[in-house]
């Protein structure tokens, strides 16, 4: 029980629940319907702030909550205080490029992703040069535009709309050289780059509206009518209908910015260990918005912090009451029930929770210690700790695939294992001595 | 002074419309452009809009109301001013009305609108102007909330009603109207655009961000439109379903133009649509429609999203022979600039063009393609507005009063934001609507009226330099169709060929100066003028003097060419 006793006093309760908002069911509209969410939201993201002075991730809220609301100036200088206090961090420059953008500040916006290009690990600069691309196309810089998509494109940002920005972009730069003595040919090669970049988002996404209608305007110029008549006729077929704007949906749009707004705030002050006005706060967002899932879940991480086990349980079952696949509640009731030695009830919990997260590493490697100290799942042990391994190749998780396959009879697979382990930690100790316990237990 | 020449007819053997024309690019020294001042209470143009707003209840025509037309009601050459107003829901004993503004002959104006039987106490959203019985003085169609008014002028200074006689007095909340011949049977016939459907009794505002304001348009359905066919004798038959506009999607119609947009000789129609697909009407000139907007690209935005559409100008800007649109939109949607291709294909070239940046914030209504530094080519203006209140409270970007904006346009298919070099007038933060183009006090430049909703009207003077020239011209067609509607003009002069139509409205549900204009440059002559008349006739006329309105009238070999109207008084300009 010494390793649960340890995930228990270590972030392995909450790494599992980082709050996107996206998961909450619809259609009811709380009393507030028609108040102003602004106004109750800054009152709180201010006294945080007052409470925890610069916290870059409370100014990031804040600075969303003016930005939502149109004021732009003041959440940009929000975010540069942000940016200031966390100089490592990308999403303030994320957020400033953003509000750059919408006021038409295309230079200043491209400066922000440059500036965050170099703070994003590899598999995420695609997010930045999408951004450089598109700061580039408002400011009518075609050319640059597709370049930095396609770069976006090769840093791994995939998905239709990539596709399209860059076939976008392309269409404008081509048509701009077309008018342009000498430079058909280029116009031309930018044509047809940018139809076959179109082509790929309808490729990804078929009902990709905007792509379609495109389309049709680009073999149109070019005089292929059958082309441009299917594109065209595409696009109205999968053009989404334009609906009237319901009372509720106005209502309810506030009502989620308010829930959200107060669990992000919570979700900040749990951070910095503040945790009872973080439990204050999520429970103001539960009762601004009780079907918003995440504002139960902050609960939830909230009374555990503060070691209120019941409560958090609870909390944390509502949650899974309106999602039941929300995967920090199923982990969490189940090392709530580990703490109480409950490991029947526990297993089928943090089993569930680590197949939704699957790049939960040390949910896979409770799970192995669960199959070896319990004799719980001993058919998937070896599963467990492949993957464990593969998402974390530590020493210890070497060692325990070495444990795994030497008890499943699989002597050699084991000494191969330890042996990679040691190639990349050599004289581990942890491995060597496995090594020689597996050598001379097959000596004997 | 009148100069009277004769000159050889030519009915063209060709299709000179489509002649490219050499490109005449200014060099970096050009003159500044024109400024503009506020003269409406100098001239005596007085006139408040009111938009029936009364500070509780929200009703969406209170959104859209404002359109006005430029017209010489008493053909004394000398531009007059007609504004429709708005109406409360309870007006009280004294309801505000449509304006008329006489000029006098001396730069100013007087408010005639009483006495001339055009004070209408409705609604009023739009107008067109034309002599629809060709008897040679210019009459008036007023789209309404209620029952649409057809004044006819009288020839003594004073209009009356014929909508009921004439079968067009429609009551569903119209706004976007226009004369065209739709048939080519020589008389003209009427589109009139219609809204939406509106049968609430209560107007709740919309709340947003907890912010009241008016609910979008797409919460109420789209009315249908109307085409109403010149029986010849007096009365207009309802043609809707026959002629095949009804055979499209309801749109939520404002601003509606006609000309021949595809080039094959027809009379077609487009109309600005709010929230709803644009539409290209293409006629086939025997009064069939067949609706294109989609396969021309002129239904959408840039990215296939219906636009909040409201204004259009439709003039040929770079200078091709082929008609362009410019169509003003809603805030956070680009306006369009639709370039004809010459295949029955527009490309928006918006942000090619140069005039996208810094557009996303505005809600744009009136527009014009016109040559306000007479330079040969037409510029670009827009008149801006909200129709929100409180737009500023959940968007810091917009406002609801906006400032207007000119480009000026240089020759190469693109066009340079002029507006900060054009004064305080056109910078002032308004809530505008209609605009009108026209030159009020015969200057040979060309002056705007705008009208603001809820708010003063602005005369905005031209007061650029006149070192370069211009005509205007005024023609006179054959038959009932006598203004001529839907004339296509090329003028020649310095080396280059511009083109202008002869619109009945345009712009944002107004109508501009019946007499074409056209900037000369540098040029002292007019090498040729060619005319395309609405009966399919071409007809040119060679040197002509420049700085004249020259008047041509269909099947005389004569022009006619006379300075504009001298002031009464000595004063100004």
């Amino acid at each position: 029980m010494k390793l649960i006793g340890k995930f228990l006093i270590t972030g392995g309760f909450l790494i599992l629940g980082a709050c996107d908002g996206g998961s909450r069911d619809r259609g009811r509209s709380g009393p507030a319907a028609a108040a102003d969410a602004y106004q109750q939201s800054l009152a709180p993201a201010q006294q945080a702030l007052a409470r925890h002075p610069r916290h870059p991730r409370l100014l990031q809220v804040l600075g969303a909550i003016h930005h939502r609301r149109g004021k732009f100036r003041e959440a940009l200088e929000c975010y540069r205080q942000a940016r200031r206090e966390d100089p490592e961090a990308a999403e303030p420059l994320f957020s400033l490029a953003e509000v750059h953008l919408q006021l038409g500040e295309n230079a200043e916006a491209m400066e922000a992703y440059r500036q965050a290009l170099p703070l994003l690990p590899a598999n995420e600069k695609g997010r930045a040069l999408f951004g450089l691309g598109q700061a580039c196309f408002n400011a009518g810089q075609f050319g640059e535009a597709a370049s930095h998509l396609r770069a976006a494109l090769g840093a791994g940002a995939g998905g239709a709309e990539v596709h399209y920005q860059l076939g976008k972009a392309l269409d404008a730069h081509s048509r701009g050289l077309k008018s342009i003595p000498g430079h058909e040919k280029e116009s031309e090669q930018a044509a047809l780059e940018g139809i076959q970049a179109l082509e790929a988002a309808v490729a990804q996404s078929p009902a990709h509206a905007q792509a379609h209608f495109l389309l049709g305007g680009m073999y149109q110029r070019r005089n292929q009518m059958v082309r441009a008549r299917q594109e065209l006729e595409t696009f109205r077929r999968v053009k989404p209908p334009s609906e009237a704007l319901k009372e509720e949906e106005t209502a309810r749009a506030e009502v989620t910015f308010l829930a959200r707004s107060l669990v992000q705030i919570a979700g900040a002050l749990i951070d910095l260990g503040d945790h009872g006005e973080a439990l204050a706060l999520a429970r103001e967002a539960v009762r601004a918005d009780g079907s918003f899932v995440e504002a139960r879940v902050l609960e939830g991480r909230a009374l555990l912090k503060l070691e209120r086990f019941d409560e958090a349980q609870q909390a944390y079952q509502q949650a899974l009451d309106r999602d039941r696949d929300q995967a920090e509640s199923l982990w969490n009731i189940g090392k709530i029930h580990l703490r109480r030695n409950r490991v029947q009830e526990a297993a089928p919990l943090l089993l569930k929770a680590v197949e939704i997260r699957k790049t939960f590493a040390e949910g896979w490697e409770l799970l192995v210690e669960l199959s070896q100290e319990h004799s719980l799942f001993a058919d998937r042990a070896e599963e467990f700790a492949t993957k464990a391994l593969g998402l974390r190749p530590s020493p210890k998780n070497y060692s325990n695939l070495a444990m795994v396959c030497f008890s499943q009879g699989n002597a050699e697979k084991s000494r191969q294992v330890l042996l990679e382990g040691l190639k990349r930690y050599p004289h581990e100790p942890e491995l060597e001595e496995g090594l020689r316990a597996l050598q001379q237990t097959l000596k004997r | 002074m009148t100069i009277k020449k004769k000159t050889s007819l030519h009915f063209l053997s060709m299709p000179l419309f489509l002649a490219s024309a050499p490109v005449l690019i200014w060099a970096d020294d050009r003159p500044p452009f024109p400024e503009f001042v506020d003269a409406a209470q100098e001239l005596g143009v007085t006139f408040v809009h009111d938009s029936g707003f009364d500070g509780k209840r929200y009703r969406v025509v209170e959104t859209v109301t404002g359109g006005l037309a430029l017209l010489d009601f008493d053909s004394d050459g000398w531009l007059d001013l007609y504004f429709t107003n708005g109406r409360k829901i309870e007006p009280g004993a004294q309801p505000p009305r449509n304006a008329l503004f006489r000029g006098q002959g001396d730069g100013t104006f007087k408010e005639v609108g009483a006495a001339a039987k055009v004070d209408d106490p409705e609604l009023s959203l739009g107008c067109a102007v034309a002599d629809i019985d060709g008897d040679g003085d210019p009459d008036l169609y007023v789209t309404n909330w209620g029952p649409n008014r057809l004044y006819r002028n009288n020839g003594d200074g004073t209009f009356t009603d014929i909508a009921a006689a004439a079968g067009v007095a429609l009551t569903s909340m119209d706004s976007g109207c226009v004369f065209f011949d739709m048939d080519g049977d020589g008389d003209l016939d009427l589109y009139v655009a219609s809204y939406v459907i509106d049968e609430q009794r209560e107007y709740p505002p919309c709340y947003v961000r907890g912010i009241p304001g008016y609910w979008p348009p797409r919460n109420y359905p789209a009315a249908p439109h109307h085409l109403l066919e010149n029986q010849g004798n007096g009365r207009f038959a309802e043609v809707s379903a026959l002629s095949g506009i009804r055979n499209v999607d309801p749109g939520r119609g404002l601003g509606t133009v006609s000309a021949d947009l595809n080039g094959d000789g027809h009379p077609d129609l487009y109309v600005a649509n709010d929230t709803t697909a644009n539409y290209l009407f293409l006629g086939d000139g025997k009064g069939k429609f067949t609706e294109t907007g989609l396969v021309s690209g002129t239904a959408y935005g840039e990215e296939g999203a219906e636009m909040g559409s409201m204004g259009i100008a439709a003039q040929d800007y770079d200078g091709d022979g082929r008609l362009d649109l410019c169509v003003t939109n809603y805030q956070n949607q680009l306006n369009n600039l639709f370039r004809a291709t010459g295949r029955d294909f527009f490309e928006d070239n918006a942000r090619l063009a140069g005039i996208a940046e810094g557009n996303l914030p505005e809600v744009a209504w009136g527009v014009g393609f016109v040559d306000l530094d007479n330079d040969g080519w037409r510029d670009l203006f827009i008149a801006n507005g909200h129709l929100n209140p409180g737009a500023h409270e959940i968007d810091q970007r917009t406002s609801y009063p906006q400032r207007k904006r000119a480009f000026r346009n240089l020759g190469n298919g693109r066009f340079e934001e002029v507006s900060r070099s054009c004064g305080a007038a056109v910078e002032t933060p308004r809530v505008s609507r209609g605009i009108a183009f026209g030159d009020l006090d015969n200057d040979g430049d060309l002056d705007a009226v705008v009208l603001n909703s809820g708010g003063k009207a602005e005369v905005l003077r031209n007061e650029g330099g006149k070192d370069n020239g211009w005509c205007f011209i005024r023609l006179i067609g054959a038959g009932l169709n006598r203004d001529a509607i839907g004339a296509l003009v090329a003028v020649t002069a310095g080396g280059r060929t511009q083109w202008g139509v002869r619109h009945s409205a345009e712009s944002y549900l107004s109508a501009n100066d019946p007499r074409l204009h056209f900037g000369l440059g540098q040029a002292r002559k007019i090498d040729q003028i060619e005319v395309r008349w609405p009966d399919g006739k071409r007809e040119a006329w060679k040197d002509l003097p420049a700085r004249r309105l020259i008047t041509l009238t269909e099947g005389k070999r004569d022009f006619e060419a006379s300075e504009l109207p001298a002031r009464k008084t000595a004063a100004g300009n």
